[in-house]
C-alpha cells in the first residue's frame, strides 16, 4: 500500500494515479480569488461535432495546474503545506472542462491553459464525484472556449479496438498523444477514494503522470478519461469508461451530485453443482448467493443471506456473476451502477425455492466517509487537556503513512472488520484518543495514545460529539476516561485539567479546541 | 591414522592455547571442558502441507555442561530435533544425545547423552548466583570447524523479556558484542563463572538468559514431575499519575498497581480481580510503575518475581476495596486450553484435516511465521488480529482454538470455492465450532445430505456447500492427485474419544 503524493490517494496494490506532483508556477498576472460557484445546471447536451480534425482535438485538451491544501489528520487543527500539481482535462462544453477529482482535490487555486494557447485561466470546481474520480471544472471567462469544438462522449469501446490518449504527462506543457489497444474492461478499484469500484478499462496506451484527467478517444470521441496506472505491470494504464462519465453527467443534471446508490449485498458465485442443487436451482437456473446484506443500506428488508439473484432488472445473472453488457460479460453490479440514487432496481429472487420479484429503492450508502478517503473537508477533533480525539477513519489510518498496516491491530480490527463481524457491537464512529500534548496533567499518560475511547465519565463514546457531552456531563472531583483495549483507565483532576486546557491550547498554537461536524 | 589422530591433537592444541592465552574481559579456564557443541538435526513440518516434513537442516550450537551429567542449551536449539549429537573439544566422535526436558517458554532445554566415556574429560563451569548487572562480560563457544573461541561484550541492561514462544516473562540480559553468528547456546562469563546463555542476536545486539534463572530451571528439572514456570495470569495498568492514584484512594508514596483484567489461567487467574490494587508481589513492594528493587537485578519490572522460587504458591497483597489483603497466589502455567491461538506446535505433526480438498487446521503462530520474519505485517491481517489481539483465553470464556481453511486443493467438488484460503471457519453444518475436532464431529452428521461450512462474515464468501454422498469421493481424488498420504493427522486416542463423544 503506497500513497500517491499528488492526490494523496492510498495505492492499492501498486496502482498510482497519473495527476503530476510539479513546482506551481505562479502567475502574478491574475487574481487569486476562488469562490464557490453558485448553483447553476451543468447539463453538458451531446451537441458537439464528431468529425474533429486531429488539431481540433488537440485544442480542447486542456493543462491543469492545481494548488492544494489538505486538511491535517496528525494535527487537525492546522491544515498541511500547500502542494502543487498537473493534470489533463478536456473541454466538454462552453467554459466546461472534465478531469479527474484527484487532480482538483483539495484545490485552493485552478489555473488552466487550452493546448496551443499560452493564456491561463482560472477555473473552479463546479461539481466533484470523488467515488468516481471525476470533475467538472467551470472557466467564466467566455474568451477560454472561443473557437474551440467540445468533444464529444462517445460509447464503451469494443475489446482490442485501438484507442488514442491525450494529455500532459510529465508536467510537460506540450501535448503528447499515445496509441494503444483495449485490453480488459472489468471492474476495478478507484484509487482516489481506495474504496469504490467502478467500470475500468485497461489499455496498453501509454499513461504516465500527468495524463490524469486527460482524454481518450476512439473514431473522433472521447471513450474514456485516463486517470490510474498499475506499476507491476508493464505499459498498463487504466481509463474511466463514458458510461461512468455519462452517469456522473445525469447525476450533476439538478446541480447536485448525488453519488452512487448501494445496493448493499455480498454475493458469491454458484459455480458449485452441490451449492446449486442445496439451493434447489435446475441446471438451467443460474445466478449469485447473497452472503451477506449490509446493515444501514438498500437491501435491508428486501434481500436475505442466502438469497439467489437470478436476474437483475430483467437481465439473467450467470453462475459466475456477470451478464451480457454491450457485447462485454461484466458484473451484474453495472446495472445498478447506471442507476441514480432513489431510482427503483429490481431483482429475481430465488428463496425457499420459488421465485419472487424484488424492488426497491437506491439509498447512498451511508458509511462512506469513514471507508473512504476525504477530500475537500478537514478533519474532526476535540482536544481537551491535551488529549487528542479523533474519529477513526480511513484517512486517520493514512497517518500511519505507507506502511499503515502496523497501525494498532485494535485500529484495524475496529475499521475493517468489526462492523461486518459484530454490527451489533460497533458504534458508527470509533473514537480514538490518538494524540496526548505533553502537559504536566497528562505527562505519564503518552503511551496510551491510539487507544479506542470506550467511555469517559461513565458516558458510552459513540461519536465525536459524545466527547465534550461527557465531558460537560461529568460532575465529579475526576474525569475518568476509558479505553476499549483492556479497559485502560485515565483519570485527570477535574480543575487541574481545565486549568491546564487553555495552557495547552497556546502551547502548542491550537486555535480551537474542537471541529465538530 | 596417525595422520587423523596428530590433526585432532593440534585440534586440542590450539583449543587449549586459545583459552589459557589472553584472557580477555571476563573470560574464564576450562571453557573447553565445560562446553560441548551440538550437531542437530532439525526437520520442521509444513504447516502448508501439513502431512509433508519440510527438508531437514543442520544446526550447529552449543551446551554448557552442567552437574549430575546433563548438558543444557537452549529450548530453540532443539525445537523438531530428528538428531541430536555432541561433540567435546571440538573433535570427533559425535556422541548421540537426546532431550530428556525442553521448556520452550522458557528456552532452555536439558540433555543427556548415554554413551560411555562421553563425560571423561568434562567438568561443569560453575553457575554464577548473581547475574551480571554491568560491564564487559566474556562469550565462549565452539565453532563448527572444531575451534573454541572467545569473545567479550558489554552488559546494556537487565530486563524483563517475553519469551519468544509463549508468554513467560523472565529477566534477560541484553549486551552488544562485535562477535556474530551467536544465539545458539554461547556461554557469557564473569568473574570466572558462567552468568549467561546467549538465547539470541540481532546485529551487535544480543540476548541471554542470567545464571540464577539458568540454576533454577537446572534445579527445576530435577523435580518430579517437572512443574515448569508460572505465566502472568492478568493485565496490569501502572499507577504513576497523581490523579489516577487519588482517584484510586492511594497516598503519594503509597506503592502498587491497577489490576485491569484478568486471565482464564496464568499466575493470578481467579484470585486477583479487575480493580485490585497490587501492591507486594513475594517479598517485593511493587512502584507505581510497576518496578520491585529485586536483589539480584535490580529495578525490574515486578512479574519476574512469579518465577523467583518454585514454591507452588506466591504470597501477594492487594487492595480491594480499600482493605488490604494477603492473597496466595498460586504459581499457575497456561494451559493448552487458555490459548485460542497455538504460541508454538514443535516435535509433533501439525493436527490438520482434508475435506473435499480444504485444508482445515486449527490457527496457529507456526503457520502464520510462513510469511517470514515480517509476519505481523504481511501474513493475512484477519487471522494475524486474531493471533495478536485474541491469542489467550478470557476469563469465564470457553476453552476454544480457531479453525481456518488454509489452503484449497482444487477439485471439482471444491469448484467455485478458491477464494477462501486463510479465512476461518466459523460453523459445519449449524455446529459453532471451537476446536478441529469440533469440525470433525459435526462432519459425520450432515443434515439431509449436505455439509454446509460457514465462514467468517468479511467481504468474501459466507458458506461452502458439499454433497455427503460426494466427499468419500472427492477425498480419495484429492490423495491421489496431491499425494497426500493421509486425510488427517493420525488419531490420538483422545482425538476419538472426543469426537465419538
Amino acid at each position: 500500500m503506497k500513497t500517491c503524493l499528488g492526490c494523496a490517494a492510498e495505492v492499492a496494490i501498486i496502482q498510482v494515479c497519473m495527476c503530476h506532483l510539479a513546482r506551481f508556477i505562479r502567475l502574478t498576472a491574475i487574481g487569486l480569488v476562488l469562490a464557490a460557484l453558485p448553483a447553476q445546471s451543468f447539463a453538458v447536451k451531446n451537441t458537439a461535432e464528431t468529425d474533429l480534425s486531429e488539431q481540433e482535438i488537440e485544442r480542447a485538451v486542456v493543462f491543469i495546474e492545481v494548488t492544494m491544501q489538505r486538511g491535517d489528520w496528525y494535527s487537525p487543527w492546522q491544515r498541511a503545506r500547500s502542494r502543487s500539481a498537473t493534470g489533463s482535462g478536456f473541454i466538454l462544453g462552453p467554459g466546461l472542462i472534465m478531469t479527474n477529482a484527484h487532480i482538483v482535490s483539495d484545490a485552493r487555486q485552478i489555473v488552466v491553459r487550452r493546448n496551443g494557447d499560452s493564456r491561463p485561466y482560472f477555473a473552479q470546481v463546479a461539481q466533484v464525484a470523488h467515488d468516481s474520480d471525476l470533475a467538472l471544472l467551470k472557466v467564466s471567462d467566455p474568451e477560454f472556449s472561443r473557437g474551440v469544438h467540445p468533444l464529444q462522449l462517445g460509447e464503451l469501446p469494443s475489446l482490442r479496438t485501438r484507442v488514442r490518449t491525450y494529455g500532459f504527462p510529465a508536467g510537460g506543457e506540450k501535448i503528447s498523444r499515445t496509441e494503444g489497444v483495449v485490453s480488459r474492461i472489468e471492474f476495478i478499484t478507484y484509487l482516489h477514494s481506495g474504496a469504490d469500484a467502478h467500470l475500468g478499462i485497461q489499455t496498453d496506451s501509454a499513461i504516465n503522470p500527468g495524463n490524469s484527467g486527460g482524454p481518450v478517444l476512439q473514431e473522433g470521441k472521447v471513450v474514456g478519461v485516463a486517470f490510474q496506472t498499475n506499476t507491476s505491470l508493464n505499459d498498463v494504464g487504466f481509463f474511466i469508461p463514458t458510461t461512468v462519465v455519462k452517469r456522473f453527467l445525469r447525476d450533476i443534471e439538478d446541480s447536485r451530485y448525488d453519488g452512487y446508490g448501494e445496493v448493499g449485498i455480498v454475493t458469491s458465485n454458484l459455480i458449485n453443482p452441490s451449492y446449486r442443487e442445496f439451493l434447489g436451482l435446475s441446471d438451467s437456473l443460474t445466478g449469485v448467493v447473497v452472503d451477506r446484506v449490509v446493515p444501514d443500506t438498500s437491501a435491508v428488508g428486501y434481500l436475505q443471506p442466502k438469497d439467489v439473484i437470478v436476474a437483475i432488472d430483467g437481465i439473467p445473472i450467470r453462475f459466475d456473476g456477470t451478464i451480457q453488457y454491450y457485447g462485454h460479460m461484466i458484473g451484474f453490479e453495472q446495472i445498478a451502477e447506471e442507476k441514480q440514487v432513489n431510482d427503483i432496481i429490481s431483482f429475481t429472487v430465488w428463496r425457499d425455492r420459488a421465485f419472487q420479484k424484488i424492488t426497491f429503492p437506491l439509498k447512498k450508502f451511508s458509511d462512506g466517509r469513514r471507508v473512504r478517503s476525504n477530500f475537500d473537508v478537514l478533519p474532526g477533533y476535540v482536544v481537551y487537556a491535551g488529549l487528542v480525539f479523533m474519529k477513526l477513519d480511513r484517512e486517520y489510518l493514512k497517518t500511519f503513512g505507507n506502511y499503515w498496516r502496523n497501525a494498532g491491530k485494535r485500529l484495524l480490527y475496529d475499521h475493517f472488520y468489526r462492523p461486518v463481524e459484530k454490527p451489533e457491537s460497533w458504534a458508527k464512529e470509533t473514537v480514538v484518543l490518538t494524540r496526548i500534548l505533553p502537559h504536566r496533567v497528562n505527562s505519564t499518560y503518552r503511551g496510551r495514545s491510539n487507544s479506542i475511547v470506550s467511555s469517559i465519565n461513565g458516558f458510552p463514546i459513540e461519536r465525536l460529539s459524545d466527547v465534550p457531552a461527557a465531558l460537560e456531563k461529568g460532575k465529579g472531583k475526576f474525569h475518568r476516561f476509558e479505553m476499549e483495549q483492556s479497559g485502560i483507565v485515565l483519570i485527570m483532576e477535574r480543575e487541574a485539567a481545565e486549568r491546564a486546557h487553555r495552557q495547552i491550547l497556546a502551547t502548542y498554537g491550537i486555535p480551537s479546541d474542537r471541529r465538530l461536524p | 591414522m596417525t595422520s587423523v589422530v596428530s590433526r585432532f591433537g593440534l585440534l586440542l592444541l590450539a583449543a587449549t592455547l586459545f583459552a589459557v592465552g589472553g584472557k580477555a574481559w571476563g573470560q574464564i579456564d576450562g571453557g573447553p571442558t565445560g562446553m560441548v557443541s551440538l550437531r542437530i538435526t532439525v526437520q520442521e513440518f509444513d504447516p502448508a502441507a501439513p502431512w509433508n516434513k519440510k527438508p531437514e537442516r543442520m544446526v550447529q550450537g552449543n551446551a554448557l555442561v552442567v552437574e549430575g551429567g546433563r548438558l543444557l542449551t537452549t529450548a530453540n536449539m532443539v525445537k523438531n530435533a530428528t538428531l541430536i549429537e555432541v561433540r567435546k573439544f571440538g573433535r570427533y566422535p559425535n556422541y548421540p544425545a537426546r532431550a530428556v526436558l525442553v521448556d520452550y517458554e522458557l528456552d532452555l532445554a536439558i540433555l543427556k547423552v548415554d554413551a560411555r566415556g562421553f563425560w571423561e574429560g568434562l567438568k561443569p563451569l560453575p553457575l554464577a548466583g548473581k547475574p551480571i548487572a554491568a560491564g564487559r562480560f566474556g562469550i565462549m563457544r565452539w565453532r563448527a570447524n572444531g575451534r573454541f573461541e572467545q569473545g567479550s561484550g558489554e552488559v546494556v541492561e537487565l530486563r524483563v523479556a517475553t519469551s519468544r514462544f509463549g508468554n513467560l516473562e523472565f529477566p534477560e540480559l541484553r549486551g552488544t558484542t562485535a562477535m556474530s553468528s551467536l544465539g545458539t547456546g554461547e556461554v557469557l562469563t564473569s568473574g570466572g563463572k558462567v552468568v549467561g546463555l546467549v538465547t539470541s542476536q540481532s546485529k551487535t545486539s544480543l540476548n541471554a538468559t542470567n545464571s540464577p534463572l539458568l540454576r533454577l530451571f537446572i534445579t527445576a528439572a530435577q523435580q518430579q514431575p517437572y512443574r515448569g514456570f508460572a505465566q502472568r495470569g492478568f493485565v496490569w495498568q501502572k499507577l504513576d499519575h497523581a490523579a489516577l492514584r487519588q482517584y484510586y484512594g492511594l497516598q503519594d508514596n503509597s506503592p502498587g498497581v491497577l489490576i485491569r483484567r484478568v486471565l482464564a489461567g496464568g499466575t493470578g487467574s481467579g484470585q486477583l480481580r479487575k480493580g485490585d490494587i497490587l501492591l507486594k508481589l513475594g517479598e517485593h513492594v511493587i512502584d507505581p510503575e510497576g518496578h520491585i528493587f529485586h536483589p539480584l537485578y535490580g529495578p525490574i519490572l515486578f512479574s519476574i518475581a512469579i518465577n523467583e522460587t518454585l514454591d507452588p504458591f506466591i504470597p501477594a497483597e492487594v487492595l480491594r476495596g480499600g482493605q488490604r489483603r494477603i492473597l496466595q497466589l498460586e504459581r499457575k502455567l497456561f494451559s493448552s486450553a487458555d490459548y485460542r491461538v497455538h504460541p508454538y506446535l514443535f516435535d509433533k505433526p501439525i493436527d490438520f484435516e482434508v475435506f473435499g480438498g480444504l485444508i482445515l487446521q486449527e490457527l496457529s503462530t507456526v503457520y502464520l511465521r510462513m510469511w517470514g520474519k515480517g509476519w505481523r505485517v504481511e501474513a493475512p491481517m484477519r487471522l494475524v488480529i486474531e493471533s495478536l489481539l485474541n491469542s489467550l483465553r478470557e476469563q469465564g470464556g470457553k476453552p476454544e482454538k480457531v479453525v481456518i481453511i488454509s489452503k484449497i486443493l482444487p477439485d471439482p467438488v471444491n469448484l467455485g470455492y478458491d477464494d477462501v484460503a486463510n479465512t476461518i471457519l466459523v460453523k459445519a453444518n449449524g455446529k459453532s465450532l471451537t476446536s478441529l475436532n469440533d469440525f470433525r464431529r459435526a462432519a459425520l452428521t450432515p443434515p439431509n445430505g449436505f455439509h454446509v461450512l460457514e465462514l467468517n462474515p468479511g467481504k468474501g464468501r459466507g458458506w461452502m456447500v458439499f454433497k455427503a454422498s460426494e466427499i468419500d469421493a472427492a477425498n480419495r481424488r484429492v490423495r491421489q492427485r496431491y499425494g497426500v498420504p493421509q486425510l488427517r493427522e493420525k488419531m490420538t486416542a483422545r482425538n476419538r474419544a472426543i469426537i465419538a463423544h
